[in-house]
């Protein structure tokens, strides 16, 4: 009787197993890439993909080709005609005049007008979008529209970067939204900014959150006509997971966001084409120390601490090689490298000097076997950054300093080191480079309790002269001149210790451009320009 | 019976208060400013922009404000904005709620099918190989980190043998969305959540029915002559299977939203993922909705195991 139950059971779960096992195998799917359909691999839904209230680079990650814009950046990130076919710019560089193109519309087939160039500039963006809020909201006086296809834009000053795609009227500062549609309207609330009506190259299909976002070629673009039918942005935010999808072919790209411990395993399988490249903002990652606390009031201790360290292991150990050395506040990219100054001489890895300037600036070693202690508070929301506090403490360690490291999650680590100044050294990582925002992080103007703002009060009446100089300054080799100074001086006082310039890595399929990709810069571009990518004949 | 749930209900509505109050004073208390998230990314943000947006987000009044704000809108059935997303918190959550509801049922189902028999097989079996195969599969089941568990799954059964996807759900811009394409995208997330659930049911089921098999009434039910099926199913199960109902269905409400690991690592589109990622944006009124549909589920199922309870076991008598 036992026995026969016993079977009886045994049969019922071997069943139940083998109907899962069956059932699993077996139906037809797509693989990405097939009918002209690219499936890109991206961390997390984006906050929004219209211009309304996407505030981040990020955020603009889908959004760059369903909205079309004014100009557009270039390969080598100059702006180039989108909307506008043309530009004049006044001699005294106030008035900017945009040409728009006469055969541009919207995905739903209406035209497009100066008056919708107008409205999502001046409604949306510089109220909405807040990275245009923050740069250009101080800058632009008016914004006329003497006819259907022509755009006057007047400044209150010179304004440089004003062209420039990243930091002036780019992409995200000139996305044109349809007045009609929003016009009297509770903007934020808008429905279209979930169904976004834009006028670029690709429009909006679907948004699954959390699963995926599909947009589709409009065949009425005023542009070239993309090769690419569809694209899929699949939101796999494990980095391990993504990974493996990539691996397995249901993505055919990963931009940025391969975990760096598996670029070699990666590049070397089949099909595959994994490689480290410079972060789209030029990421230096630094040790920024509170110059509100002793000892780091003092240049030569901050000198001393970052000559101390060993970047070169932080490179190997921690970046798996998908870094540099930190050579300041301008990295050496195609696009900063002009602007890079390499007479800034940075502080290289010597401890014994570094133990000779902590004597010298008053900090000996005590009885009880240390100089001083110091609290030590970085993000969890890098998962590289525990591991570089660790080399840090172990360095300092070294020369006689005691360093306690506290891990916070990524808004705790704001609070502390933005908002409450409540740290005694921090690592930091903040995008580099020449332009306005990221030169103004050292401004004495700039320390005050919000995010990314200086907040290891640095303070420096040359370095405060020469930026307010700079950034109206129009005659480029004046203001290289001036960027210059300002690295040097960031290099002699090293308000941040620059330890690396981190790099993203990338996965493609192989056969899917037909350029050369291994180029943050081509990389960059294509992910602003999906619309011209192609697949590769070998 | 229907006063009994008249008065459970009745008791439930406090205590969701003291739950809502409880979890909005936590949430608001852990530090880290949401506004400085939400405005994270650029540099050159003025003073101006970030109390703009710190009244836009409602978080310039005081927390009291705050608070009785949120308690009122609550119970007119308004969870609020969330911070990230943008959208109303009821519509995010019931958009995500059929998903997690999918994979949480399927694995729980997978958990009690399986864990069940192995644990009916242990306990009338003790020692036996049965029993040795079902207290391996407790202790992996138990010990195994569902993360890294996952991950196996996907490298073996995605990568080297090529049966699954690596997660997600099915993409018809990718020319999936069928039945059968569910139920690929389905095995292995389920099974990775089913397992800690199948250990913990097989353990308990093993210990309650050796428990209950060394009773009297069964060495009588036995000496009856009543056969070896209607003793353990009749008999043996339905006594032993009670506190296994209580496991199930505990974990049935907690996974709701708490599955965040699974949906994490398989790229589930659900609930869980979606409050792992909220509380690093400190997007509170997510946050808020999710708490309080984990809390109303645990009170919702504990009311329907009390009911079941009923029915399974006649001694059990309400009102």
């Amino acid at each position: 009787m036992r026995d026969r139950f016993s079977s009886k059971l045994s049969a019922s779960i071997i069943f139940i197993l083998l109907v899962g096992a069956l059932t699993s195998i077996g139906g037809t799917v797509l693989a990405a890439g097939e009918g002209k359909t690219l499936a890109i691999a991206i961390t997390a839904d984006p906050r929004s993909i219209s211009p309304v209230s996407a505030s981040t680079f990020h955020d603009w990650v889908v959004g760059y080709r369903v909205y079309s814009s004014l100009f557009q950046a270039s390969e080598e990130f100059s702006a180039v005609p989108d909307l506008a076919e043309s530009w004049d710019v006044s001699p005294d560089h106030l008035t900017y005049t945009f040409h728009l193109k006469r055969n541009a519309t919207f995905h739903d087939g209406s035209p497009i007008t100066s008056e919708d160039v107008a409205f999502s500039i001046k409604e949306i963006a510089l109220v909405h979008g807040s990275i245009c809020a923050r740069g250009l909201g101080s800058v632009i006086q008016t914004i006329e529209t003497p006819d259907p296809h022509t755009v006057v834009i007047r400044l209150k000053a010179a304004y440089p970067e004003f062209l420039n795609p990243y930091d002036g009227l780019g992409p995200h500062c000139s996305a044109v939204v349809k007045k009609s549609l929003y016009v009297g309207t509770d903007v934020i609330n808008n429905p279209n900014n979930f169904k976004p009506v834009g006028s670029g190259p690709f429009k909006f299909v679907e948004w699954v959150r959390g699963s995926h976002i599909v947009l589709e070629r409009y065949d009425g673009y005023h542009g070239p006509k993309p090769w690419v039918e569809k694209v899929v942005f699949r939101i796999i935010g494990d980095p391990i997971a993504r990974a493996l999808a990539f691996e397995k072919g249901e993505v055919q790209w990963v931009p940025f966001e391969i975990p760096r411990s598996e670029v070699k395993r990666m590049d070397g399988l089949p099909g595959n084409n994994v490689f480290f490249h410079g972060s789209p903002c030029g990421t230096i990652v630094g040790l920024g120390f509170n110059s509100r606390k002793d000892p780091f009031q003092k240049k030569e201790v901050r000198q001393a601490l970052t000559a101390a360290i060993n970047k070169e292991k932080m490179v190997d150990l921690v970046y798996f090689g998908g870094a540099d050395v930190g050579l300041g506040h301008i990295p050496v990219t195609p696009f900063s490298a002009w602007w890079h100054n390499p007479n800034a001489k940075q502080i290289d890895f010597n401890p014994e000097l570094a133990a000779k300037m902590l004597d010298k600036a008053g900090y000996p070693v005590k009885k009880d076997g240390w100089r001083f202690s110091m609290a030590l508070k970085h993000t969890t929301g890098y998962s590289e950054h525990i591991k570089l506090a660790e080399l840090i403490k172990a360095d300092l360690k070294k020369v006689g300093v005691n360093v306690t490291i506290t891990s916070l999650d990524h808004a705790a680590w704001h609070e502390h080191v933005f908002k409450r100044w409540d740290f005694d050294v921090s690592i930091l990582p903040f995008c580099g480079g020449p332009t306005p925002p990221t030169m103004k992080r050292y401004h004495t103007d700039n320390i005050k309790p919000i995010s990314w703002a200086n907040c290891v009060a640095f303070s420096n009446a040359e370095y405060d002269k020469l930026f307010a100089e700079m950034i109206s300054e129009t005659d480029a080799k004046k203001r290289l001149g001036l960027t210059n100074r300002l690295q040097e001086i960031l290099a002699e006082e090293q308000p941040t210790g620059f330890l690396v310039h981190s790099k993203n890595a990338t996965g493609i399929k192989e056969g899917i451009y037909t350029e050369e990709p291994k180029d943050i810069w081509v990389l960059g571009y294509l992910w602003m320009h999906l619309d011209r990518i192609k697949p590769v004949k070998k | 019976m229907h006063t009994y749930i008249a008065r459970r209900i009745a008791e439930a509505i406090p205590l969701i208060l003291l739950v809502l109050v409880m979890n909005f004073l936590l949430l608001h208390m852990a530090p880290g400013d949401p506004v400085f998230l939400f405005i994270e990314g650029g540099s050159g943000t003025t003073e101006e922009y970030v109390a703009q947006v710190r009244k836009m987000l409602g978080l310039d009044k005081s927390l009291g404000e705050q608070l009785l704000i949120f308690i009122t809108n609550v119970f007119k059935g308004d969870l609020g904005y969330s911070h990230y997303y943008q959208r109303p918190v009821f519509d995010i959550i019931l958009e995500r709620m059929p998903i997690t509801f999918l994979l949480v049922f399927l694995s729980t189902f997978f958990a009690a099918v399986i864990g069940i028999a192995l644990g009916v097989f242990a306990g009338r079996r003790p020692y036996s190989l049965i029993d040795r195969i079902n207290t391996v599969v407790a202790v992996f089941g138990s010990a195994i980190p569902i993360f890294w568990f996952g991950q196996l799954l996907i490298i073996a059964f995605s990568i080297h043998i090529d049966i699954f996807p690596t997660g997600g759900i099915p993409t018809r811009a990718l020319g999936g969305g069928g039945f059968m394409d569910w139920v690929r995208h389905l095995v292995l997330p389920v099974v990775s959540l089913g397992v800690v659930q199948l250990a913990l049911v097989a353990r308990i089921t093993r210990a309650n029915m050796l428990e209950v098999l060394g009773m009297d009434y069964i060495m009588n039910a036995r000496a009856k002559g009543l056969s070896d099926r209607k003793v353990i199913f009749k008999h043996a199960l339905r006594n032993a299977i009670l506190p296994v109902i209580t496991v199930i269905s505990v974990n049935f409400a907690f996974q709701l939203t708490g599955a965040m690991i699974t949906e994490t690592v398989f790229s589930w589109p659900g609930l869980g993922r979606m409050m792992f990622e909220s509380v690093f944006r400190r997007d509170y009124p997510v946050l808020l909705g999710l708490l309080i549909v984990m809390s109303v589920g645990v009170i919702i199922i504990n009311l329907i195991t009390d009911l079941l309870y009923a029915f399974l076991d006649p001694r059990v008598v309400y009102d």
